[in-house]
């Protein structure tokens, strides 16, 4: 037997691929269209600034008129939605506090473990949606992320209680696995929960997911929740991670 | 790319994709993990796609890019195994074919190589490179591989002869 037979038997029968070539066409032709407009964008900034350079040297003579720049690709923080604006921050946030995390391409599967397969992408869709219920209004995203074997419905709330409404109380509830509370740097408030939770995939046994919820206080009445429930008993970010993310300041409501 | 260059590249990637995702899966050791390596592969592959059109031997280099896409994932902190020094459960030494427990152990003894010299074992005897493509694939000296190749084949001969059972009664 060669090691190649006995490395093919090791391997045994592979699963159905979950590999989506027009996908990944399609991310490809976004990438290299993405890369061609910045390309130009950059080659049009570079006319203008040797312009405007010349303007300034011959000070007092005519005044230099660089080429028209029509609408730029880019987007000022200033001019964003604000839906985009709170997208761009919760990314920005996720970035700095776990980079490298990985997605599971598409919206709305978010709540169904069972289309958790399938190849992870570098870029989140990560939709943003306000919400308002009885006692508080904000906004929420989520996505599927994928961290080495690890996948996970992750989420990100920020909120504030509507007028008259008491704030939530920042202790331990009780039912939890495990529960802690602290103060951060700026008076924040921060409780880590580690909650009970089971899942059965149809043929598998039961799992309990790893499933943790931290939430931050801010002394202004805003509330920062990250939320990453697994599909395994282990857990998508450190406990530390995840308060990171939960304090970054750039994390408020528009 | 033109509509040709794309029909050829799905063409390239659906004949190749079995052993790519077979060759993922050694290096990785995980489906989801192998079924991503081989996303990332195809969409080098695609934006390089006149490089590797036109490269001397198109798969050497597809699995270069393969195996970079694994180093360079497991570069990242969360993917750093841990090692162990435990030794694996013994095997049923009475048959000559490999048993369900030898694929079970030869399956944990790849886990337990460093990445580069499971890549070395991977690429040498699963995909049959020679030593010099190897070599340049993982950027190391032939000597290197040589040395890295005989020194994991010496878990590996024990299950192709059979030895495990003197081997295990050595170490009892």
């Amino acid at each position: 037997m060669t090691y190649q037979q006995i490395l093919d038997e090791a391997i045994g029968a592979p699963p159905p691929p979950a590999i989506d070539l027009d996908q990944i066409i399609g991310r490809e032709t976004r990438r290299a269209r993405r890369r061609r407009t910045g390309a130009y964008a950059m080659s049009a900034a570079a006319v203008l600034a040797v312009t405007v350079g010349g303007g300034l040297v011959v000070t007092g003579g005519p005044t230099a008129t660089g080429p028209v720049i029509a609408g730029s690709p880019g987007t000022s923080v200033a001019e964003q939605t604000p839906e985009a604006r709170v997208r761009t921050a919760m990314l920005a946030a996720l970035d700095r506090a776990a980079p490298g995390l990985r997605w599971l391409p598409g919206g709305g599967r978010e709540n169904n473990m069972a289309e958790w397969s399938g190849p992870a992408v570098a870029e989140p869709s990560w939709p943003v949606n306000r919400f308002s219920h009885l006692s508080a209004s904000g906004w929420i995203g989520a996505g599927v992320a994928v961290r080495g074997d690890v996948r996970a419905r992750l989420s990100i709330e920020i909120s504030r209680p509507k007028a008259g409404q008491p704030a939530e109380p920042v202790g331990c509830r009780g039912p939890e696995r495990a529960c802690g509370t602290s103060l951060g740097p700026n008076g924040e408030r921060i409780r880590v929960m580690e909650l009970e939770a089971r899942y059965e995939a149809p043929g598998q046994p039961v799992i309990r997911p790893g499933d943790r919820t931290v939430d931050v206080f801010r002394p202004d009445g805003t509330r920062v929740r990250v939320d990453a429930m697994s599909r395994s008993e282990e857990f998508l970010l450190t406990a530390a991670e995840m308060t990171a993310i939960a304090l970054d300041p750039a994390l408020s409501l528009p | 790319m033109n509509r040709r260059d794309e029909d050829e590249f799905r063409e390239f990637v659906a004949a190749r994709l079995d052993p790519l995702r077979r060759t993922a899966y050694l290096l990785c050791r995980d489906w989801h993990t192998a079924d991503d390596l081989v996303s990332i592969t195809a969409g080098r592959l695609y934006r390089h796609w006149r490089r590797v059109r036109a490269a001397d031997n198109v798969d050497a280099y597809v699995r270069g890019v393969l195996t970079h896409a694994w180093l360079d994932e497991r570069r990242r902190p969360w993917r750093r195994e841990r090692s162990s020094d435990d030794l694996p459960d013994q095997p049923d030494p009475g048959s000559g074919e490999p048993t369900l427990a030898d694929r079970e152990l030869l399956w944990d003894l790849l886990g337990r190589l460093a990445p580069r010299r499971r890549a070395v074992v991977v690429l040498r005897f699963y995909c049959d490179l020679s030593v010099e493509q190897t070599a340049e694939i993982l950027g190391v000296s032939t000597g290197t591989v040589k040395s890295q190749a005989a020194r994991a084949l010496e878990h590996l001969r024990l299950l192709a002869g059979n030895e495990m059972a003197m081997e295990y009664g050595r170490r009892a």
